[in-house]
């Protein structure tokens, strides 16, 4: 460094001839001006100037910067590779976590939209609910298990029903997080019924629109209409109507719902449709078989009415 | 001889190019080198006419290279960022006169020699040589940046890291095209080149 530097006087030096060095420094002031003025000339039109330099060298500005897009990945790709299997490996664990987060989501949302339901179904009812999850089906013991226990207040013999006022059953075992479900098709299960004859009423709104002598008493003929039973369930969640007299008049297609006379269900829950009629003179009763509403296997949201055996 | 005048405009106008397209996919925390910059340091730092020891005239030739390298460069830097016309030039006038004031009144080596300067530069020791190109070449640029934040982005100066970065960045490739240089100036004469003598 030494060989370099040194320290000198900060002198100017002494021209050797004044007239020379006068003619340099106006030249050189001359040169200023005149690139003051360039510049100035410049900086007006430095707006369409740059704009066609730009249109000018824009292939050009393109090839540099494909070029140095791929350069740069390339090398990214050989001094981060390590990182990018960990940032990968990353990506994935949050992906799952992500999915998983959606699945919750979207049960989240399901649920939502069964208490939405079920609100506007027991709207008159004023039902104490407690939501809970089906866990598994039993089809041999027609059982389910759902996840709310004593803990949740759960007693036996509650009644379960669907977001639609479908009745599944009652509460058979409690435990202390958990309760089984004995649903209505398990072997000697009985429930006491109403049959709502489907045709008859819309007979008697045909009637009274034609503004004959049953106008007027609609809601009589209906309550007259009404056929009362017993549901029995045949295992495999299979459901038959049974005790119901043979001078009533029941049809295909007909609603059967809960009468509420056994006091453990409450009345007009959903249970299922006549799908045939079994009718024999020699026997006092008619039989029928049923096609449930209750749909198990798609079925996660279930509620329990918890204030209904209190009452 | 003449020659050389268009391969230094077309070399800066490369460079300005590469600094704009290609260069900010390598770039450091946002900084980007400023080649454009470096080649006009090298270009002045290396002119024979800048090193004449201060007690000898400078010729009006000396002035008239330095003012053409500094209206190419500082045209380039112009175009190609938003700045006004005219800015980096007179930013560029005020590092000239700073080498030519720090290498004249600091450089020891006799009036004689300085003339030399180009074909000597590959006798000297290596180290010493970029040690002393690299101490002038970060106040050059340290200049520049002050008076880029003074006037065109007050107050806001950048982080020290960033500064920091700034700096090696550009002090690294300062040396690899100061090496380069050095390569093409100090050939043999037989097949040297006779564009820049």
């Amino acid at each position: 460094m030494n060989a370099f530097l040194k320290r000198q006087n900060l002198r100017l030096p002494l021209p050797k001839s004044p007239n020379s060095n006068s003619l340099t420094w106006q030249k050189i002031i001359i040169a200023l001006v005149i690139l003051m003025l360039c510049i100035g000339f410049l900086t007006i039109f430095q707006s369409p100037i740059k704009n066609t330099f730009y249109y000018a060298t824009s292939p050009l500005l393109n090839i540099f910067k494909e070029a140095g897009q791929s350069t740069s990945t390339f090398l990214g790709g050989l001094f981060n590779g390590a990182s990018k299997t960990q940032e990968n490996k990353n990506l994935k664990e949050e992906n799952q976590r992500l999915l998983s987060q959606i699945f919750t989501l979207q049960e989240n949302a399901k649920q939502y939209q069964a208490i939405k339901e079920i609100a506007q179904a027991t709207q008159s009812d004023n039902f104490k609910l407690v939501i809970a999850q089906a866990l598994n089906l039993d089809t041999f013991n027609d059982s389910i298990i759902i996840n709310k226990g004593s803990d949740d207040g759960i007693y036996e013999n509650m009644p379960v029903i669907s977001s639609t006022k479908v009745l599944y059953g009652k509460i058979s075992k409690v435990y202390k997080n958990f309760s089984q479900v004995a649903l209505i098709s398990k072997k000697n299960s009985v429930v006491d019924v109403k049959i709502y004859p489907v045709k008859s009423a819309s007979q008697n709104e045909a009637v009274s629109s034609e503004g004959g002598q049953f106008n007027g008493v609609k809601a009589q003929d209906a309550a007259e209409n009404t056929v009362l039973g017993a549901v029995k369930g045949s295992g495999n969640l299979s459901l038959y109507l049974d005790l119901v007299s043979s001078d009533s008049k029941i049809n295909e297609g007909d609603t059967i719902v809960t009468s509420g006379l056994e006091r453990i269900f409450p009345k007009d829950l959903l249970i299922g449709s006549i799908i045939s009629i079994d009718k024999n003179d020699l026997k006092p009763f008619q039989t029928a078989r049923l096609q449930s509403f209750f749909d198990i296997k798609s079925t996660d949201n279930l509620f329990i009415i918890t204030d209904y055996l209190k009452r | 001889m003449w020659l050389k005048y268009p391969i230094i405009i077309v070399l800066f106008f490369l460079l300005a190019l590469l600094q704009i397209s290609f260069l900010p996919y390598f770039a450091i925390t946002g900084v980007v080198p400023n080649l454009v910059f470096v080649l006009f340091f090298i270009l002045i730092f290396f002119n024979p006419n800048i090193h004449k020891n201060s007690t000898q005239q400078s010729g009006i030739n000396e002035y008239y290279e330095a003012f053409f390298y500094i209206i190419i460069a500082g045209g380039m830097l112009d175009i190609f960022s938003a700045l006004n016309f005219g800015t980096s030039i007179l930013f560029l006038c005020v590092i000239y006169f700073l080498i030519r004031i720090i290498t004249s009144y600091f450089l020891k080596i006799p009036a004689e020699e300085t003339l030399k300067m180009p074909g000597e530069i590959g006798k000297t020791k290596t180290v010493h040589l970029l040690v002393y190109v690299s101490v002038i070449f970060l106040i050059s640029l340290i200049v520049y940046d002050l008076l880029e934040y003074v006037f065109l982005d007050f107050p806001h100066f950048p982080s020290r890291p960033v500064f920091f970065i700034q700096l090696s960045y550009n002090l690294a490739l300062a040396m690899v095209m100061v090496m380069i240089y050095q390569g093409i100036t100090n050939h043999p004469k037989k097949k040297q080149l006779t564009l820049f003598r």
